[in-house]
């Protein structure tokens, strides 16, 4: 188990410096500069860039770039002054975090919960109820989804409010339209795995040991059904985080998005380069924590070191 | 023979048929099957893929999903005296595993992969109080040691992938034998494994009639292993039981034109190289509206005009020995169907 744990960060490791500087010459391949500016001097132009080390070899650039990197520096903001990328993540981190978590808490659960009565309900009405839930999630936009929500339960009904995110209440409206689209996949992808394990033929052994058929549900098809849908939980926390970038701005969440968006039309080197890192980063830990996580789900794979 | 047949029947099967609705229609996959099963015997029941044989000995535990399986009207299983077909899910739960026990063909797909092997065992005692949980371990491995594993103590606590196919299918047999059932119905127990295994699983099921006494409903199609395993053989074709007998009857004695053809579609080790196995031809008959006559007449060298009018009714052969077949009728042709190969190879080992 160990040397698959190693293994596994090793490869997490690789992935990241390979993201990292495919990011790094990418952003600069951009047509623009931070500093282009027709009102701009061009001796404070070359001031900035000498400040920034813009004016050195890219080369050099990148290599100045990943020691800092290593220090875990990411530098100044180039747009904001005074501001490091650090203070910037540090200070909206917490929110767009809290928002992820909060969608992904209500997808896994509801998601995981509609599949399984789907399957359970195979061609009832609950059943259709839940395959229309599933269509209408992965077909509706997020942003739409945000303002059929805000529209309802904010300004007409006025059951929630639908900006801001101070209290608890203001976090529900922003989780579900975030987290809506990874409920509908989860769910449709828990029915097929539970429909395929029923009719595995270890469900008849179980039958025909003369266990109750709560049992069967629970110990046998349940059990065997959400492995898969572990293993589509890294990708889906990607969809998840990078899905909270436009909702947070409906909904006032003062969260990373705003900068990342911003970031890319002001050409804040740094600051793309920060988010994209440490999102990266955040990735690769995230996917790594599953392909763990699913060894100990799935007896087979803990031997297969 | 006369104390055989006075001795009471653990399993009488009565006029059984049983259907499935499917989108294109009924399946009529078990049609007026009628047998019985003593205490301590063991019952061979072979024919060929889609013959009924596996869904008529699902239908003892109802293990046939219901809907869309249903039982036709004048059926009837009687276990003990008991009648199966009415009984309720919970009634039939006190049953299944523990008075009859069920070994599937496939052991590789057969068992839980996310399961420990004991907590697989076990679980036939899930919920009986009765028993302690160190007792329920004990039970479960002395059944491990029973069919043949070795280690049992280490294999308790292994997964299934853990364990090679003969193993597994050993795991299969405790499984169905440790809530000590009477009959123990094996469906292809040794269809997926390789012949030296299939070779240790047979031995074992004899022995385990031995020391147990349990009655065993043996399903295949490979009648090698009727003849190593098995006191009585019912034969089936078309959702219907064509001839049963005991074994030597029907090796010796062939009362049935399907039989026969089985038997020539056997390899031997005697029959040289460049000699051609016979296979029967053509298919087995649609089930979704099966001949109203004999359902083997299409395929049938012997075939005679009434044999596609009219489902011929039982002969006696002996007391023992029943066929089903026109051939048998006072007026029609004599034909020995006896294929003499079986009669030497029998005779000599």
């Amino acid at each position: 188990m160990a040397k698959y744990i190693l293994k596994r960060i090793v490869i997490s490791l690789a992935t990241l410096l390979v993201l990292i500087t495919a990011v790094f010459f990418l952003v600069r391949l951009m047509p623009g500069d931070p500093f282009a500016s027709e009102k701009m001097p061009p001796d404070v132009k070359a001031n900035l860039e000498a400040y920034y080390g813009l004016d050195k070899p890219l080369i050099v650039q990148y290599f100045t770039y990943m020691g800092q990197l290593l220090k875990g520096n990411m530098g100044y903001s180039m747009v904001y002054s005074n501001k490091t990328v650090n203070d910037i993540i540090a200070a909206t981190f917490p929110y767009s975090a809290d928002l992820g978590i909060r969608a992904l808490t209500f997808a896994v659960c509801f998601g995981i919960s509609l599949g399984i009565v789907a399957a359970l309900r195979r061609g009832k009405p609950l059943d259709y109820g839940c395959i229309l839930i599933a269509i209408v999630g992965t077909s509706v936009p997020d942003f739409i989804m945000g303002s059929l929500l805000q529209y309802f339960f904010g300004v007409q009904m006025k059951l929630l409010p639908v900006a801001q995110y101070t209290t608890w209440k203001h976090t529900i409206l922003p989780s579900i339209a975030v987290g809506f689209y990874s409920l509908a996949s989860i769910s449709r992808y828990m029915r097929t795995s539970m429909l395929e394990v029923i009719s595995q033929d270890y469900i008849k052994t179980a039958k025909s040991k003369g266990i109750s058929n709560f049992r069967i549900t629970w110990k046998h098809q349940i059990r065997n059904a959400i492995m898969p849908v572990v293993t589509m939980m890294g990708p889906l926390v990607a969809s998840v985080l990078t899905g909270t970038f436009v909702i947070e701005a409906m909904f006032v969440v003062p969260g990373m998005g705003k900068y990342y968006v911003e970031s890319i039309s002001t050409y804040d080197y740094t600051i793309v380069l920060g988010i994209t890192v440490f999102y990266g980063a955040f990735l690769v830990i995230c996917n790594t924590v599953v392909d763990i996580l699913y060894g100990f789900i799935d007896p087979r794979i803990k031997i297969a070191k | 023979m006369e104390n055989m047949e006075k001795m009471e029947n653990l399993l009488e099967l009565r006029n059984v048929t049983f259907s499935f609705r499917t989108y294109g229609g009924v399946v009529q996959s078990v049609r007026d099957v009628s047998f019985n099963i003593k205490p301590g015997e063991i019952v061979g029941i072979v024919g060929e893929s889609g013959c009924g044989k596996s869904v008529t000995s699902q239908c003892i535990l109802k293990l046939n999903p219901q809907p869309p399986g249903f039982f036709g009207p004048d059926s009837s299983i009687k276990y003990k005296g008991e009648e199966i077909v009415t009984m309720s899910d919970k009634e039939m739960r006190k049953i299944r595993g523990k008075e009859i026990g069920f070994i599937f063909q496939d052991p590789m797909t057969s068992l839980n992969p996310t399961m420990k092997v004991g907590a697989q065992i076990e679980e036939i005692f899930v919920g009986d109080k009765s028993i302690s949980k160190a007792e329920k371990k004990r039970r479960a491995i002395e059944i491990l040691e029973l069919v043949g594993i070795n280690e049992a103590e280490r294999r308790y606590n292994q997964y299934p992938h853990e364990l090679s196919g003969g193993m597994k299918q050993r795991v299969m047999i405790a499984i169905a034998l440790v809530g000590r059932p009477s009959i123990v119905i094996a469906d292809e127990p040794t269809t997926s494994l390789d012949v030296t295994i299939e070779a240790q699983i047979l031995d074992l099921l004899k022995e385990l009639r031995e020391k147990l006494g349990i009655s065993i409903i043996l399903i295949t199609h490979d009648l090698g292993v009727i003849a190593k395993l098995c006191d009585r053989v019912l034969v089936m074709y078309g959702g219907k039981i064509i001839e049963h007998g005991d074994v030597g009857e029907i090796f010796y004695d062939t009362k049935h034109p399907y039989t026969n053809g089985l038997l020539n579609s056997i390899a031997r080790l005697s029959s040289s190289k460049d000699q051609k196995l016979t296979p029967i031809e053509g298919t087995p008959p649609d089930l979704f509206s099966p001949p109203k006559g004999c359902p083997f007449a299409a395929r049938c060298e012997h075939c005679m005009v009434i044999c596609k009018e009219q489902m011929p009714p039982e002969y006696e052969v002996t007391p023992t020995h029943k066929s089903y077949c026109w051939l048998m009728h006072p007026d029609a042709p004599k034909v020995d169907l006896t294929y003499k190969a079986v009669k030497e190879e029998v005779t000599n080992g």
